[in-house]
């Protein structure tokens, strides 16, 4: 600890380091200030305001006074909106499970089972990022309704695990490798299978890899919009994105601010917490893994 | 040897069974649908001309998107946009990295509220920013107007001169969180000792970060390098719901043009034709990355 | 689906609706065979506060008669309304009751139809919903309304008749009708029309629904834009009622004061060039002749620009990224003393405080060259190809535009839309009704307006039409104002324009 204390980097002492973090945060979060504090304003802020008006106008979004919680209560009383919300939850957690089992199995076999075409699977998994998502829309959208998924979540749960498994198989693939081989070889030894092996010696070892990938998974089920939109229909199968889309746009031609500003901070929330939870383990995740390759 | 033999069989057959889940998920979700699409590239096929149906046409789709200066416009703006975004990424990233790789009251928290960009949805961030940028009641020009900076407000995303540059930002704000995390889980595996040996040779901060951080960043950075350019490059949504790609096509871009040539003018040979290009460039883009990761994890 | 599947209907069903009388239903059961009635209660209960209350309530009692087991129908509906506010919970409680009539015979069972609609306000939808299932009665339909965001509908739809998903019933603008009627997205419907009946809309409007000369749609309503002016600010300077766009300029011009106040209020950040679809049909100015000829390039079109220029200068800034309805705020508080917006501006200048709806005039948007002027919003309904019930669709399509109902529907939806049906127009029941008498002088500012405006502003003929669409996505006119907001040139901008139009038609083949 003490020799972590002394270490004095190229950006100068922790005084102005605090300092310096400070200011970059302030300059990342404001904007998600202004959502949660125009959530909290009287929707009079998001008018034009005559010239001589302005001044105290930014104290107001700066600062509401008072607070007012009626747009919350508009959103939340909304079944429809409340129903978006559980859909959301639902998908973005089965996308998380199904990541994370398919990614840790498969990264597994990359890290450690050498098999013809090993190499190129992982390295076609990865190149599927330059595909532009909006040309998979109407082709794949064919294949869910082909199938008979349609406008179901499963059609979502299934799309989205696909998106997050690329960059999850490459940061836990580099997280086995950076685990010593031994660890296996001792429990094999012990009678465990390789499965047996897996599950028993390296998973518990693989904790802070494996919340990497259920952040990843999580964030990118929760926020998706463009393939949620054209896969789905039914109110009953609806994800929050089109929920808040929906009361962004309910006077069609007029924005109701405030109304949608605290849709969107409820809507963020979920994320927000487990983000709080994740982040550590997205980081340890990522450090094992991340200079080995 | 026998034996060991069919122990190598399983081991190849058991590395087939779990990595089979992984190959069906892209293999149908992304392989399958592309290759059936990308082939369009080469045909006619617009909804709006049902009686012409499906007909091979070479590379007349080509020939038209490079004679079209709405294309060109949109290379143009995706390639800027892209390098201004993934350098201002990287830079901004490594700073907020180096200043949160070291312990000081409130890291915690500091690293938590810094992440929270990347997990606004991207509909709520591209709404967030245009009542931030708006002339009249968005934040920013009140802030600016108050201060006497300016006497009306600036219309920032649908002006000309300045909505490439509004868009920009909002992208590296979008982008820092991820790009320096991953640094710092980059800088966090850097060994402590190596730092300290610089240190008894008398190296200053900056010949540290030169010669030990930099170089031990290596792989990671062109992977946050690449991997950003490649998300960036392909994404629609942030530009679609923050300007639609204007004023005047000031910051319309490949996957725009990509989404409108499908969607709005239903030609699905021509937007084909310029996702074809677009997965080339950045096709070509990773390759050469792969091979520098390659390199390194052989040495 | 076909037009000739259409064809093999009887629509003597449809014929019945509103008459209500025993004698017509029992034609319609008149085989004879298992009838089902749907029993609904639609009920709307708003917030306690200041005052609004919208009841709505349809009961579809069924009354068995003992010889000659006809079912009577009595249909309820009753509109109380008082001052509009916000509506709190929406209860649709609904019983399916089927009842053997007579022995044999075919089986009319309710089939559940899909829509794909926008509306998500709480009072439009309580309106919507009551409109289709009184029509949805009498056609043997259950419509199951489904939300697609407003601006999500063009590629919600694209993706549908890709993959063959498209539902039954969808609505549409004009240019998105043309556009879907050419991919065959949207089924003709001159039958439907035959049935409703000749001259029941008025010819604009009707026109704008058809592909070369065959039908695609319903008027559905109208939103026609008008000329909004602070009436207040025209007596304390002593101005006249605006006639000519040099009245409305030198106006604005006079009144422009920034940054507290502005002469006009312009924007074009809609998806929809509304700019240059309200200024150029005033210069009989057109991207495409009747024959599809490219019209763009045209003395008409400059001259447009040429007002926009001058409009845009005694506008706030940042034209481009503002959108009507930051307009329609900025007017209601008092920063504009001009504005174009549809008449669905109603609802929010009689909700405004200090009586602001006295101060607002109206006037339709007056015409430089030729005699039309403006653009007459419009939505449209639409069957789609798709559909697997094309008679009920049918059947109900007619039911829907039935005077009664419609007019039913038109008293209690949103303020400020105007209605297509002419003998709604023509009638004194809309006008007198409670919550439109308030606004009645606008909306019919609109619906005059609607007579001489082009319902889609920009376009002439069925070879435009298709190509259009091209225009239209990607974004020819709104970019061509756009480039003169940010100073540019008019004539550059014009040049630009016909060149890009120009090679969309090359390209096109």
């Amino acid at each position: 600890m003490i020799k972590r204390l002394r270490r004095s980097r190229i950006l100068g002492t922790h005084r102005r380091r605090a300092v310096l973090a400070l200011v970059i945060t302030i300059l990342t979060i404001f904007p998600v200030y202004f959502m949660v504090s125009g959530a909290l304003s009287h929707p009079d802020i998001f008018i034009t305001r005559l010239g001589g008006q302005t001044e105290g106008g930014l104290v107001d979004i700066l600062f509401p006074r008072p607070p007012i919680l009626q747009h919350f209560q508009t959103v939340l009383s909304d079944a429809l909106f409340r129903r978006y919300l559980i859909n959301s939850l639902i998908v973005a957690t089965i996308t998380m499970a199904l990541a994370i089992l398919v990614c840790t199995l498969g990264a597994y076999s990359l890290a450690r089972l050498r098999f013809p075409g090993s190499n190129m699977i992982g390295r076609v998994a990865l190149l599927t990022y330059t595909v532009p998502s909006v040309l998979l829309l109407i082709p794949l959208f064919k294949i869910v309704v082909g199938v008979g998924i349609a406008d179901s979540l499963t059609s979502l749960v299934l799309t989205y695990t696909t998106f997050a498994i690329p960059f999850s198989l490459w940061m836990l693939r580099a997280f086995f490798q950076s685990l010593p081989p031994e660890l296996e070889d001792a429990a094999m030894v012990d009678g465990a299978g390789r499965l047996g092996a897996l599950f028993r010696v390296i998973l518990p070892l693989s904790v802070p890899g494996i919340a990497a990938t259920a952040l990843f998974a999580f964030i990118l089920a929760w926020n998706e919009f463009l393939f949620a939109l054209i896969f789905t229909s039914s109110d009953d199968v609806r994800t929050l994105p089109i929920g808040v889309a929906l009361t962004m746009t309910r006077e069609q031609t007029a924005v109701d601010w405030a109304t949608a500003m605290a849709a969107s901070t409820i809507s963020s929330l979920p994320i927000f917490i487990v983000v709080m939870l994740g982040q550590r383990g997205f980081v340890r995740g990522l450090t094992a893994g991340g200079v080995k390759g | 040897m026998g034996v060991r033999l069919s122990l190598r069989r399983r081991e190849q057959l058991l590395g087939l069974a779990l990595i089979a889940p992984t190959v069906i998920f892209i293999g149908a979700v992304v392989i399958y649908p592309v290759a059936a699409t990308l082939g369009l590239s080469f045909f006619s096929e617009n909804l709006l001309r049902p009686e012409r149906g499906t007909q091979f046409i070479g590379i007349d789709n080509f020939a038209r998107i490079f004679r079209d200066d709405l294309f060109w416009m949109g290379l143009k703006n995706t390639v800027v946009l892209t390098a201004a975004a993934v350098i201002g990424e990287v830079v901004l990233g490594m700073i907020v990295a180096l200043t949160l790789n070291a312990p000081f009251r409130g890291r915690g928290v500091i690293r938590t509220l810094n992440i929270l960009p990347w997990v606004v949805p991207s509909f709520v961030a591209a709404f967030i920013w245009i009542w931030l940028f708006h002339p009249q009641f968005g934040p920013i020009n009140q802030f600016l107007v108050w201060s006497g900076i300016v006497d009306q407000g600036i219309p920032w995303i649908s002006q000309g001169s300045t909505a490439m540059g509004s868009v920009i930002v909002v992208y590296i704000w979008k982008g820092l969180p991820w790009t320096f995390l991953v640094l710092l889980a980059g800088l966090q595996s850097i060994p402590e000792e190596w730092y300290e040996a610089a240190k008894v040779d008398g190296a200053s901060p900056w010949q540290q970060f030169r010669y030990i951080t930099l170089p031990s960043l290596r792989y990671i950075l062109v992977i946050v390098i690449v991997l950003r350019t490649i998300w960036t490059f392909n994404n629609f949504d942030l530009v679609y719901l923050l300007t639609g790609g204007g004023p005047a096509r000031a910051t319309v871009t490949l996957p725009l043009n990509v989404y409108s040539t499908a969607f709005l003018q239903y030609d699905f040979g021509l937007s084909a034709a310029i996702a074809a290009f677009m997965v080339v460039v950045v096709l070509g883009l990773s390759i050469v990355v792969l091979k520098l990761s390659r390199i390194e994890t052989e040495s | 689906m076909t037009s000739k599947n259409l064809s093999r209907r009887r629509l003597l069903t449809a014929a019945s609706v509103g008459a209500g009388s025993v004698a017509a239903m029992a034609a319609l059961v008149g085989c004879g065979e298992v009838q089902t009635v749907t029993e609904r209660v639609v009920e709307v209960v708003t917030k306690e506060v200041p005052v609004e209350k919208v009841v709505t309530r349809e009961v579809v009692k069924e009354v068995a008669v003992e010889v000659e087991k006809v079912v009577t129908q009595q249909v309820e509906v009753a509109v109380e309304v008082e001052v509009e506010k916000v509506v709190e919970k929406t209860v649709v409680e609904e019983r399916v009751v089927t009842k053997v009539v007579q022995g044999e015979a075919m089986q009319r069972k309710i089939e559940t139809v899909t829509f794909w609609d926008f509306e998500t306000r709480a009072l439009g939808v309580a309106a919507q919903e009551a409109w289709l299932a009184r029509a949805g009665t009498h056609a043997a339909v259950r419509v199951e309304r489904l939300r697609v965001p407003f601006p999500e509908m063009e590629p919600k739809v694209l993706a549908g008749k890709a993959s063959g998903t498209l539902p039954d019933m969808v609505w549409s603008q004009p240019d998105s009708c043309w556009t879907w009627a050419a991919a065959e997205i949207v089924a003709p419907l001159d039958e439907v029309h035959a049935e409703i009946g000749v001259n029941k809309f008025g010819n604009n409007p009707l026109e704008a629904t058809k592909l070369d000369g065959v039908s695609y749609g319903v008027p559905q309503f109208l939103w026609p834009h008008i000329m909004y002016y602070r009436m207040d600010k025209y007596e304390e300077n002593g101005f006249d009622e605006p006639k000519t766009w040099i009245d409305l300029g030198e106006n604005g011009a006079a009144l422009n004061s920034p940054p507290d106040h502005y002469g006009f209020f312009t924007y074009l950040k809609d998806a929809h060039p509304k700019l240059a679809w309200n200024l150029m049909p005033a210069f009989d100015a057109y991207v495409f002749d009747r024959d599809g000829s490219v019209a763009l390039g045209s003395q008409g079109t400059l001259g447009s620009l040429i007002l926009a220029a001058a409009l845009f200068s005694i506008s706030p800034p940042g034209v481009a990224g503002n959108d009507e309805g930051a307009g329609r705020t900025a007017f209601l508080n008092g920063l504009a003393s001009h504005m174009t917006s549809s008449t669905s501006f109603s609802t929010g200048l009689a909700a405004a405080p200090d009586d602001l709806l006295s101060k607002v005039g109206a006037v339709a948007q007056p015409s430089v060259i030729g005699d039309a002027a403006g653009l007459a919003g419009m939505n449209i309904l639409n069957i789609t190809t798709g559909t697997k019930h094309p008679d009920r669709m049918m059947e109900l399509f007619v039911s829907l535009f039935d005077h009664e109902i419609y007019q039913g529907w038109f008293i209690s939806t949103v303020l400020g839309w105007a209605p297509t049906l002419r003998s709604v127009q023509e009638g004194t029941d809309y006008w007198e009704s409670a919550r439109v008498k308030p606004v009645a002088r606008l909306v019919r500012t609109g619906v005059e307006a609607s007579n001489k405006a082009w319902p889609s502003g920009a376009k002439f003929g069925s070879e435009g039409a298709s190509l259009l669409g091209t225009v239209t996505a990607r974004n020819v006119l709104k970019d061509m104002f756009t480039k003169v907001s940010d100073g540019g040139a008019p004539e550059a901008a014009l040049e630009d324009a016909t060149a890009e139009v120009e090679r969309i038609v090359a390209d096109a083949g």
